[in-house]
C-alpha cells in the first residue's frame, strides 16, 4: 500500500503583475533572464529536477500565464498545489501590501488540508535596483507575522538568492508530503500523452 | 493586485468562457491574434462550471433572482455610451443576463446535528476562515465566489483523514462555536441551506474533520465494506436461487444488514456541509471518448498537460429488473457471466463487424434508413445482446436509425482500449476544469482573461460591421471580430433551432447504485418506461475522482424533458435507484443526502440570423443532452476557420523549455499585434489580407521569443 511514488511537487507562483513571476522561474530553470517586460507570453510550467534529502523530486513551477493582471486565475490553477511562491517588487510598495489577498487566495481557492503551515515561500524581488522601497525587516515583520514564513531576497537578474528560495519550497513542500504518506488509495490519474496511439485497426474487443 | 485598464485594441473579443470559446480562444492565440476574453461571471465556464457546494446554491440562487429579468431586456444606451461613438458609427445594445437555469429546487434528505453533535464537531475542526480571520487579514478574497476544495491526486486523497487536529485552532474557533450552534438551533428547516451554507462558510469551515470524527468515520467505513459484501451476496445469491427462496434469504439478510447498518454512521446535514469544500459540482457532467475529437485535440494542442483524467471504469445497465455491469470488451464478453456462451459468440461476432462496418456494406446497406433496433433483431441477436449493444454501447432509442447507431456502436468500440478497458474519460474535478485549461492555454500565448466583465454594446462601423465593442466598465475597445457565447448577443442575432429542454438532478449519495470494492465511475444509459424515446444518463462519481470527500458520491442525471417539472421527468429512475429514506426502513438502495433539479435550455444547436453584423460571431450555449463534448471541438473549428480559413487550428506549441527569451533594446510592453491592429484597421478588415497580416505578426512575436530549430516542428504528427 504505502509504495513510495515519484515525487512531482506542484509549485505555484503568485504576485501582482510585474514583479518578475516569469524571471524568477526562467533564472531558477533555464538561468537566463530577458530585461524584457512581455506581461508573460509564451510563460507556462517550467519543471526542474532537485535533490531535497537525498531524494530526487521534480519540481513543477506554475506561471500565473498573466491570468493575474485582472484578477483571472480560476480555480484549476490553484488546485492540487504542494508549495506556493509570493513575490513582491522591493521598488513597488503596492506589490508588497498586495501580498496579503495573494496569500488569502491561495488558502481560500487551493484549500490546502492545513493553512496554518501550508509551504509558502516569501519573495522580495529586483533587489538589483537603486529605488528600493520595502525594507528588509518589513518584510521579514510580515512573513513572522504569518507563521514564520521563510523570506528571501533576490534579483533574478543577477541570480542573486533564486535558487535558494525555491530550494526551500521544494525542501518544506517535501516536508508535508512525508506528513501524509506518500501512497494513495487509488491509482495515478491518467495523462494525456501522445504515444498513447490509437489502437491501430479494429477495436480492443 | 491593483486593477488596471484593459488594452484598447485587439483582433477579437471572445464573451463567455465556456468550452466551446476557451477552444476558440486558445486557437485564435495560439497563431498570434490578440484576444481578449471577457465572461460576466467571476468563474470560468459559464454553462460548463463546477461549483463547490456553496457554490451551486449561489449560482441557484442567482438564477432564481435572475428570473424576474425579461427575455428580450438589453442594455441601454446611454449619453456617456454615445459619446465614445465615431462618425457615422451605429451601437447595438447586447442582452442583459437571463437565467440559464429554471425550476431550481434544492434541498437535504438527512437529519440537522444534534445541538451536542454540533459543538462536538465544531470543537474540534481546524477552520480555515476563522483561522484567516483571526489573522484580521485582507477581506479582497471572498470566500464566496469560487472557492472550490481540491483533493490531492498524489497524497492519497484522504482528506477525510485528518492527521492532527490543531490545539490553537480548537481555541481560535470556540468563541464563534456558539454563535453557530444557536443558528442552527433556530434554524431546522432543511430548505434553508444556503442561508445555513453561509454561516457555515463565514463561521466554520474546514477542510478536515475532528479526530472523533476520525474514528467515527473509520467505524463507518468498516461497516459500509461489511453491508457491501453483504449486499454483493445478496446479488449473487439472486443469481442463482428462486425467486421465492431468494426472499426469505433476502429478508433474512436484510434483518442482518438492518442491525449493521444501524451502527453506520448517520449523515447529518452539518456532516455534509462540513466538506462543502470538496465538492466539485458539474453543471454540465460530460465524459470523453477515449478516442474522440476532443481527447485528440487536447493531446494536439498539449492542453492536456493541464488536466489528468479517471476512467469511466463501468457502463451499467439495466436487465431484468437488475442493474447489471456490461460486458464491453472481449475480455468482458468472455468473463461475463450474464450472457451465455452462445450468445458470447453472437455478440463477439456484431461488435468486430461494428468496429469496421463500413468495409461490409453488403451486411447494413440495406437497413441504413431503419431503426436500429430492428437491425440488431435481424441480425439474429438474443435479446440480451441486443439490450447491451442498443443501450449500453450505443446508447440510442428505438427510433434510431442503424446508420446513426453503428457510427456511435464504432466510436465507443474504437475509443476501447486506448486507456484501459473503457471507452470514456471524466476530468478529475470535474468537466468544468476544461474550459478553463484550454484558457490557460490562449492565456500563455497573450491571450488577456477578465472575468466579471462583458460587452454592453457592439459598436458597427458605417459599412455595417462590428468594430469594436463597449465593456460594462464603459470602456471602448477596438476589435476585427467578436465572437460570443449566444446569451451575451442580442435575441435578434441568435436563431434558435430547438425548442429543446433538458432536466437535470445533482444527487450526493452515501453509497454507490451498485457497489463494489474499487473505486468506480460509472455509466447508466437507462431507458424510462414512461417514455423510452427520452433515455436519462446516469453519471455517478466517486471520490477517487475529486468532485466529493470520501464517504460520498455525486451522481448527475440527465434527460430530455417532457415536462415543465425535472422531479416528475427523473422520478422513476430516481425510485428505481435511489432512496431518500433512512437505510433501515428501505432496501440496500444509494440513499440521497442532497439533491438538487433543475432545467436548462438547450442552446447547443443555435445558429446566427441574418441581421447578425457579418464579423458577430455566435456559439452555441450549454443545455445539450449528450454524453460527450466531441461537438465542442467542431464548433471551435467552425469559427476559427471562419476568420483564419488557412491557418492551422491549434497546432502543437513548442515546448516552454525551448522558448528562448531573447533580450530586446526597445521596451516593448507588448507584443507585436498591436502593431498589425494599426494597420489592420487602416485596411479594413478584409479577411484575404488577414493571413499576410498574421503571418507577420507572428514574425513579430518572433522577436520576442524564438523557438529552437523549426518554428514549426510543433505541428502534431
Amino acid at each position: 500500500m504505502a509504495s513510495r511514488k515519484k515525487v512531482l511537487l506542484k509549485v505555484i507562483i503568485l504576485g501582482d503583475s510585474g514583479v518578475g513571476k516569469t524571471s524568477l522561474m526562467n533564472q531558477y530553470v533555464a538561468k537566463k533572464f530577458s530585461n524584457q517586460y512581455k506581461a508573460t507570453i509564451g510563460a507556462d510550467f517550467l519543471t526542474k529536477e532537485v535533490m531535497v534529502d537525498d531524494r530526487l523530486v521534480t519540481m513543477q513551477i506554475w506561471d500565473t500565464a498573466g491570468q493575474e493582471r485582472f484578477q483571472s486565475l480560476g480555480v484549476a490553477f490553484y488546485r492540487g498545489a504542494d508549495g506556493c511562491v509570493l513575490v513582491f517588487d522591493v521598488t513597488m510598495p503596492n506589490t508588497f501590501r498586495s501580498l496579503d489577498s495573494w496569500r488569502d487566495e491561495f488558502l481560500i481557492q487551493a484549500s490546502p488540508r492545513d493553512p496554518e503551515n501550508f509551504p509558502f515561500v516569501v519573495i522580495g524581488n529586483k533587489i538589483d535596483l537603486e529605488n528600493r522601497a520595502v525594507s528588509a525587516r518589513r518584510a521579514q515583520g510580515w512573513c513572522h507575522s504569518k507563521g514564520d514564513i521563510p523570506y528571501f531576497e533576490t534579483s533574478a537578474k543577477e541570480a542573486i538568492n533564486v535558487e535558494q528560495a525555491f530550494q526551500a519550497v521544494a525542501k518544506n513542500a517535501m516536508a508535508q508530503e512525508s506528513d501524509v504518506e506518500l501512497c494513495s488509495d487509488f491509482p495515478d490519474p491518467i495523462k494525456l500523452k501522445d504515444d498513447q496511439s490509437k489502437p491501430k485497426e479494429g477495436c480492443a474487443c | 493586485m491593483a486593477t488596471e485598464d484593459l488594452p484598447s485594441e485587439f483582433d477579437i473579443v471572445i464573451l463567455g468562457t465556456g468550452l466551446i470559446e476557451t477552444i476558440t480562444a486558445a486557437a485564435f492565440s495560439r497563431i498570434g491574434l490578440k484576444i481578449l476574453h471577457l465572461d460576466r461571471n467571476d468563474y470560468y465556464g459559464g454553462a460548463y462550471s463546477n461549483f463547490n457546494l456553496d457554490g451551486i446554491e449561489s449560482w441557484k440562487q442567482k438564477n432564481q433572482d435572475l428570473q424576474c429579468v425579461p427575455d428580450e431586456e438589453s442594455f441601454a444606451v446611454s449619453d456617456d455610451v454615445k459619446k465614445l461613438l465615431q462618425d457615422q458609427e451605429t451601437i447595438i445594445p447586447m442582452s442583459k443576463e437571463r437565467s440559464s437555469a429554471f425550476n431550481i429546487t434544492s434541498q437535504f434528505h438527512a437529519r440537522q446535528r444534534t445541538t451536542i453533535e454540533e459543538a462536538e464537531a465544531k470543537k474540534t475542526k481546524c477552520n480555515l476562515f476563522t483561522f484567516l480571520k483571526t489573522e484580521a487579514s485582507n477581506t479582497t478574497a471572498s470566500p464566496s465566489a469560487t472557492a472550490n476544495p481540491v483533493v490531492k491526486i498524489s497524497d492519497g486523497q484522504g482528506d477525510g483523514d485528518p492527521q492532527d487536529s490543531d490545539a490553537k485552532q480548537q481555541s481560535t474557533s470556540g468563541s464563534e462555536t456558539q454563535e453557530q450552534t444557536v443558528h442552527v438551533k433556530q434554524d431546522s428547516d432543511v430548505n434553508s441551506c444556503t442561508e445555513q451554507l453561509q454561516s457555515s462558510l463565514v463561521l466554520t469551515d474546514a477542510p478536515q474533520t475532528a479526530s472523533q470524527d476520525v474514528g467515527e468515520k473509520e467505524n463507518t467505513s468498516g461497516g459500509g465494506e461489511r453491508e457491501r459484501e453483504e449486499r454483493d451476496d445478496i446479488h449473487k445469491r439472486k443469481a442463482e436461487s428462486s425467486e421465492e427462496e431468494n426472499n426469505e434469504q433476502k429478508q433474512a439478510q436484510q434483518s442482518l444488514e438492518r442491525e449493521k447498518i444501524i451502527q453506520v454512521k448517520e449523515w447529518t446535514v452539518g456532516d455534509i456541509k462540513d466538506d462543502w469544500r470538496k465538492y466539485c459540482i458539474d453543471i454540465s457532467p460530460k465524459f470523453l471518448y477515449c478516442s474522440g475529437d476532443l481527447v485528440e485535440l487536447l493531446i494536439q494542442s498539449d492542453v492536456a498537460r493541464y488536466c489528468e483524467f479517471r476512467t469511466v471504469s463501468r457502463v451499467l445497465t439495466f436487465l431484468q429488473g437488475k442493474l447489471q455491469q456490461v460486458p464491453c470488451s472481449r475480455a468482458d464478453v468472455f468473463s461475463s457471466k450474464i450472457v451465455s456462451l452462445v450468445e458470447k459468440r453472437l455478440m463477439m461476432k456484431f461488435l468486430q463487424f461494428a468496429a469496421d462496418y463500413e468495409s461490409s456494406p453488403q451486411e447494413y446497406k440495406d437497413y441504413e434508413d431503419q431503426p436500429f433496433k430492428d437491425f440488431l433483431i435481424l441480425k439474429k441477436l438474443t435479446p440480451n445482446v441486443q439490450h447491451f449493444v442498443q443501450h449500453a454501447i450505443a446508447m440510442v432509442t428505438d427510433k434510431e436509425l442503424t446508420n446513426v447507431a453503428l457510427k456511435k456502436t464504432k466510436k465507443y468500440l474504437h475509443s476501447l482500449g486506448r486507456y484501459g478497458n473503457t471507452a470514456f474519460l471524466f476530468p478529475i474535478y470535474g468537466t468544468g476544469e476544461l474550459p478553463q485549461a484550454f484558457s490557460r492555454l490562449s492565456a500563455v500565448f497573450g491571450g488577456i482573461y477578465c472575468l466579471t466583465a462583458s460587452a454592453t454594446h457592439i459598436i458597427a462601423d458605417s459599412s455595417n460591421k462590428c468594430c469594436g465593442i463597449v465593456t460594462t466598465n464603459g470602456q471602448r475597445i477596438s476589435c476585427r471580430y467578436v465572437v460570443a457565447e449566444e446569451s451575451y448577443l442580442p435575441s435578434s442575432y441568435v436563431q434558435k433551432n430547438s425548442a429543446r429542454k433538458i432536466s437535470r438532478a445533482i444527487f450526493i449519495t452515501d453509497s454507490s447504485i451498485l457497489s463494489s470494492e474499487n473505486s468506480e465511475l460509472s455509466l447508466l444509459h437507462y431507458v424510462s418506461q414512461d417514455d423510452r424515446n427520452r433515455p436519462v444518463t446516469v453519471m455517478e462519481l466517486p471520490n477517487s475522482a475529486c468532485v466529493c470527500p470520501k464517504d460520498v458520491f455525486v451522481v448527475h442525471l440527465t434527460r430530455e424533458s417532457g415536462c415543465d417539472d425535472p422531479v416528475e421527468d427523473l422520478k422513476e429512475v430516481r425510485d428505481k435507484l435511489f432512496t431518500t429514506e433512512n437505510k433501515d426502513e428501505a432496501e440496500a438502495k444509494s440513499k440521497i443526502l442532497w439533491s438538487m433539479y433543475f432545467q436548462q435550455n438547450d442552446a447547443s444547436t443555435v445558429t446566427q440570423t441574418v441581421s447578425a453584423l457579418p464579423n458577430v460571431l455566435v456559439v452555441p450555449g450549454g443545455g445539450s443532452a449528450g454524453i460527450d463534448l466531441d461537438f465542442t471541438v467542431s464548433e471551435a473549428k467552425k469559427i476559427f476557420l471562419t476568420v483564419c480559413p488557412d491557418e492551422d487550428f491549434l497546432p502543437k506549441p513548442p515546448n516552454p523549455e525551448d522558448i528562448i527569451h531573447v533580450d530586446d533594446t526597445e521596451a516593448a510592453v507588448e507584443r507585436g499585434p498591436s502593431e498589425f491592429q494599426d494597420k489592420g484597421d487602416g485596411d479594413g478588415s478584409d479577411k484575404g489580407e488577414g493571413n499576410e497580416e498574421k503571418n507577420e505578426c507572428l514574425d513579430n512575436g518572433k522577436d520576442n521569443a524564438e523557438v529552437k530549430g523549426n518554428k514549426t516542428d510543433g505541428n502534431s504528427t
